[in-house]
């Protein structure tokens, strides 16, 4: 029964990596988007957009970590200390882009307004590059040995700036500045509304021509994934679809329809990650050295005890976690205004 | 990893889970008084009550959410620099951390929208179940974890299996793993630390108001209530100390003669009431009483309690003997501080004066401190006094920390960063907490603009 609960497992958090990308993702691109807003009162309205969702879609963030070390606790292990760096300069976005939005909105001082919106602005592409070359590096491979469960890193903070993963930490960053850009459509009206209007088709095609440079520098770094699409020619229907999401989002933009342009950014984005991650199981974290040494979730999961506990709870808590977030939403559903209590 | 490794990630995660722990006792504590007084505002339907129930509930939600910011750092850190430790205890912490995040964080997070939002929107009941759930959730969250620690203190129902690097304890028997010796003692020790915070936070922040002439009447109730609680409270931690206490002498022996500095087995083993322990010469100066220590742990005054040199004749399996009794001792003199205080604050309310008493009122207000020295002093002596162990007895503390894969200058700068980032975020909190505290609650039938502060940032038009 293991077999089938550890690949369950992976799903999950696999999942849970997808709702993290499609719900912090729009967050942390409307903080770097931050700059189209030209007036104290644009920005604040901006924050306000984002103000009673993102923290919890950082809750997205705690079932990724949960489940990998509840699930897969040596790789849970090999990655938080092998991208020690990477994940210290998460935590710290997060805590900086909490404090910046509280601070900013205690004071009426333009310049200290001001000071904080560069901070929060800072702190989401920190943390979009962040997390962006994080997965990245995850699909290249670090260099690591695996002496029968002894992981060691043989590398340094360059191991992870290889050509694809910076590729990738700017796809990420563009892709979430079109995706905070298409729910900024969806929450604002005027001046502003059109400004972020212009603004992404920018984004769009920096982000398709980062995702074919990518592509490329994937053929560099791990040779190995393209072998495992060139096996299953139809993976190679993916890049297709993700052009034809793109296109359609614009489409849907132009005709006004925010909506259906919010659901092709998310469906872009979840192709996307389909990809790579069919591309890269049954790994977690692989060694760029041998692939003998990657940890995978065959050999790092836990008892079948321990499966079972975590199956009975994701099954009740999931739900719940839906339930919730769709309430949320459906009440902050709409047009964003500005009021006193407001950042 | 290098000696000096070792020594920062220790200060590390010291500083990541004592900041974290200034807060989430507090959403235990505090809600737990948020639940006795919409109790009663459910049942007398009282507007000034509702009125001191929202008033409490917006400085739950500060502190709710900045347990959420700090806990979040908790999540990483074990594997970021305890990566030995995180895979050797995987399996056992994956069956107590995974329904801790579900069954008790998520029914936290669901809840407490309408808890915060709700007073106007939800019926009377709903809003109190959903207070119930908020509450019953964080002492959920408090006991999974404390489980997960107490398996570290007393660890049962596991096998161990691999070698070298790859051993790993693994579940045998789920009840024992969940219910160590340990586990129900020192639930109860940690929970009971946490509603005496609550309850002091509610007499400090009364007595001001009192102190100040401010909403007295709100802050008569509040005294009178938290006063009263706090004397069961007190009564009720020092059983639960005594039976935590004599578990620890039968589970960890090492620990106990540590409390006390005991080095030598002999007769009428006594405890000091201060003291100083002097490590190279083993021995403690201060003012001692003999037989005590014997007649706590055997009931006996003669029986010796066994000391350092006979349990652990090797000074690298013992603990830092002077930190252990430092902390325990202030610990138990926080406790004696707080039960000299509430004697003092019920004296003065049965003779009606407590509002004459200036010298009380201070006392009262500066008193949230005490329960916060014991409560982290507390804690500092069952994890220091379990060292060198980080699983008593399976696992050495240099043997859990992450190896070569991070090196000392990376774990300088993510320590040098968190002192900073947690200077902001006390700051942050500091500020947003005075102002809550200066706002005070709403008069009765007025307007509630300060609840929306923390969550409803914003107002939507559809």
């Amino acid at each position: 029964m293991t077999e089938y609960l550890e690949i369950i497992w992976y799903f999950v958090i696999c999942s849970a990596v997808v709702m993290y990308i499609l719900l912090d993702g729009f967050d942390l691109g409307v903080g770097s988007l931050l700059y189209l807003g030209k007036s104290d009162q644009e920005r604040r309205l901006m924050l306000n957009t984002i103000g009673p969702l993102w923290d919890g879609n950082e809750v997205w963030l705690i079932i990724i970590g949960g489940g990998l070390f509840a699930g897969f606790p040596p790789a849970y292990a090999a990655v938080c200390s092998i991208y020690y760096t990477l994940v210290m300069f998460l935590l710290f976005g997060i805590i900086l882009r909490a404090v910046a939005i509280e601070f900013r909105s205690k004071v009426e001082n333009p310049k200290w307004r001001l000071t904080w919106d560069i901070v929060f602005g800072g702190a989401s592409l920190i943390m979009t590059f962040g997390a962006a070359l994080l997965l990245g590096s995850m699909v290249t491979g670090v260099p690591f040995t695996n002496n029968a469960g002894e992981v060691l890193f043989k590398g340094n903070f360059l191991s992870f700036l290889r050509p694809f993963p910076i590729n990738v930490a700017f796809m990420g960053a563009f892709l979430f500045a079109m995706h905070g850009g298409i729910f900024l459509l969806l929450k604002t009206e005027g001046e502003l509304y059109e400004r972020v209007k212009k603004a992404i088709p920018f984004y769009m095609v920096l982000y398709l021509i980062s995702y074919f440079v990518s592509s490329i520098s994937m053929e560099i770094d791990v040779p190995e994934m393209y072998q495992r699409y060139d096996d299953h020619i139809s993976f190679y229907l993916f890049p297709i679809l993700i052009f034809a999401f793109v296109y359609l989002c614009h489409e849907a933009i132009k005709r006004k329809r925010e909506g259906w342009a919010f659901i092709f950014s998310c469906m872009n984005i979840s192709t996307l990650f389909g990809l790579a991650s069919i591309g890269f199981y049954p790994n977690i974290i692989r060694s760029s050295l041998d692939p003998s040494y990657n940890l995978t979730l065959h050999n790092t999961v836990v008892s079948q005890t321990t499966l079972i506990i975590l199956m009975i709870s994701a099954g009740l808590g999931l739900p719940l976690v839906f339930a919730y977030g769709a309430w949320l939403y459906k009440t902050f559903s709409g047009k964003t205004s500005l009021h006193k209590t407001s950042y | 990893m290098d000696e000096l490794s070792l020594i920062l990630s220790r200060i590390q995660y010291a500083l990541t889970i004592s900041f974290h722990y200034l807060f989430p006792p507090m959403s235990i504590g505090l809600g737990l008084m948020l639940v006795i007084f919409e109790g009663i505002y459910l049942k007398t339907k009282d507007p000034e009550m509702k009125e001191v129930c929202r008033f409490w509930t917006r400085i739950f939600a500060l502190f709710f959410a900045m347990g959420v910011a700090t806990g979040f750092v908790q999540l990483f850190s074990f594997g970021n620099n305890w990566a030995r430790f995180s895979t050797f205890v995987g399996d056992i912490f994956g069956s107590l951390l995974a329904p801790e995040g579900i069954f008790a964080f998520f029914l936290e997070a669901s809840f407490i929208g309408f808890m915060i939002f709700g007073w106007e929107k939800v019926s009377r009941k709903m809003h109190y179940l959903s207070t119930c759930m908020v509450v019953f959730g964080a002492h959920f969250s408090a006991i999974w974890i404390v489980m997960a620690n107490s398996w570290m203190h007393t660890p049962d129902g596991y096998k161990i299996i691999g070698t070298g690097a790859q051993k790993r304890a693994v579940i045998v028997d789920l009840w024992k793993v969940y219910f160590t010796p340990s586990t129900m003692d020192r639930i109860f020790h940690v929970l009971i630390g946490c509603w005496v915070l609550g309850g002091f936070l509610i007499l400090s922040v009364s007595s001001y108001y009192v102190l100040k002439n401010r909403h007295q009447l709100f802050a008569k109730t509040c005294q009178r209530i938290s006063i009263l609680f706090l004397a069961v409270m007190l009564i009720v931690q020092f059983i639960s100390a005594d039976s935590t206490a004599r578990g620890v002498y039968k589970n960890q022996p090492i620990k106990f003669a540590a409390l006390e500095g005991v080095y030598d087995t002999e007769e009428y083993s006594p405890i000091s009431l201060f003291g100083w322990v002097d490590e190279k010469n083993e021995k403690v100066y201060g003012l001692k009483i003999p037989g005590v220590l014997s007649f706590l742990a055997n009931e006996n005054f003669k029986e010796p309690v066994k000391g350092l040199k006979e349990l652990a004749p090797d000074p690298k399996d013992r603990p830092n003997v002077q930190l252990v009794f430092q902390s325990y001792h202030i610990m138990i003199a926080s406790w004696g501080a707080m039960v000299f205080i509430i004697l003092w604050a019920y004296i003065r309310y049965r003779q009606k004066k407590m509002e004459n008493s200036k010298w009380l009122l201070r006392v009262c207000v500066a008193s949230v401190l005490l329960p916060y020295a014991g409560n982290l002093t507390g804690w500092m002596t069952a994890e220091l006094g379990r060292q060198p162990w980080l699983v008593q007895g399976l696992l050495r503390t240099k043997d859990g920390v992450t190896n070569a894969s991070v090196s000392s200058t990376q774990i300088m700068g993510s320590l040098t960063m968190f002192s900073i980032m947690f200077t902001l975020l006390f700051a942050l909190f500091i500020f947003l907490l005075n102002k809550k505290i200066q706002h005070g609650p709403d008069p009765v039938g007025g307007e509630h603009e300060e609840d929306a502060d923390l969550y409803g940032k914003m107002e939507t038009k559809i």
